[in-house]
């Protein structure tokens, strides 16, 4: 076994008390927008491979903690462009190219209602264990991508109420 | 807040390497150019504020049942 991969003890409040191998933590340089302060986080995969969607746990804050999933799961034709600035500004020529991922928003109140943020991706470069979120301004990806089409839903849409317009006497 | 006058064509300097051009003022508009090295973020403000409040909102879900969200999303190709 290699002793220098020791675990870190991590508390999270969605699922209890975790030990992470160290070499398993991940640098968030410039932290997530909006959360400045908390720079490594941990992936948790809860579902053991069974689910497309994955945990990001920030190791210093027990309730912080975002759903990412791959974003080519379910947009095939979505993609990074390199001439983005926020990308130049990273240097990542001559790297491998980083594995992408997306923050998922659940809303409470109207849990179908799934979003995918494609505005503001999350970069994942895997040999370094970097990641950054970065703003994709010169592409027209939305910044609330619905996962769930409302197709075949019975959800908020109230059937047709064909008025009976009469004149009633 | 510190404010300044400046016309067209005339700059500010912001610490070593950053220089705002006004480049055109037009109407309510006024287009700016920048120059900074390329290690510094340069956003809208209010696309950077847009994110940051779906980031905000996308941390505050409580413990989703992420299998059963799978299952219901079926991804593309699968």
């Amino acid at each position: 076994m290699n002793e220098t991969d020791s675990t870190i003890s991590l508390k999270s409040s969605r699922f209890g008390d975790l030990e992470i191998p160290q070499s398993k933590l991940i640098k968030v340089p410039e932290g997530i927008i909006g959360f400045p302060d908390s720079r490594l986080y941990a992936l948790l995969d809860p579902s053991a491979g069974d689910s497309v969607f994955l945990w990001l746990q920030a190791a210093d804050d027990p309730d912080l903690a975002f759903i990412i999933t791959n974003p080519l799961e379910f947009i095939l034709d979505y993609t990074v462009d390199k001439s983005e600035p926020d990308i130049q500004r990273l240097d990542i020529a001559g790297k491998p190219p980083p594995a992408l991922f997306v923050i998922i928003t659940v809303p409470r109140n109207d849990p179908d209602n799934v979003t995918a943020n494609l505005l503001a991706p999350l970069l994942y470069f895997e040999n370094e264990n970097i990641l950054y979120q970065i703003v994709m301004e010169k592409a027209d990806w939305p910044l609330r991508h619905k996962l769930l089409p409302h197709d075949d839903s019975e959800t908020d849409e109230p059937p047709d109420e064909t008025e009976q317009a009469g004149g009633d006497a | 807040m510190l404010v300044l006058s400046r016309k067209k064509d005339e700059t500010i300097v912001i610490g070593d390497n950053i220089e705002l051009t006004v480049v055109e003022v037009k109407g309510d508009t006024v287009k700016l150019g920048i120059n900074a090295p390329r290690e510094v973020k340069i956003f809208r403000g209010e696309l950077l504020e847009a994110i940051r409040a779906a980031n905000i909102e996308a941390a505050a879900q409580a413990a989703v049942d992420l299998d059963a969200l799978s299952k219901k999303i079926k991804p593309k190709g699968k």
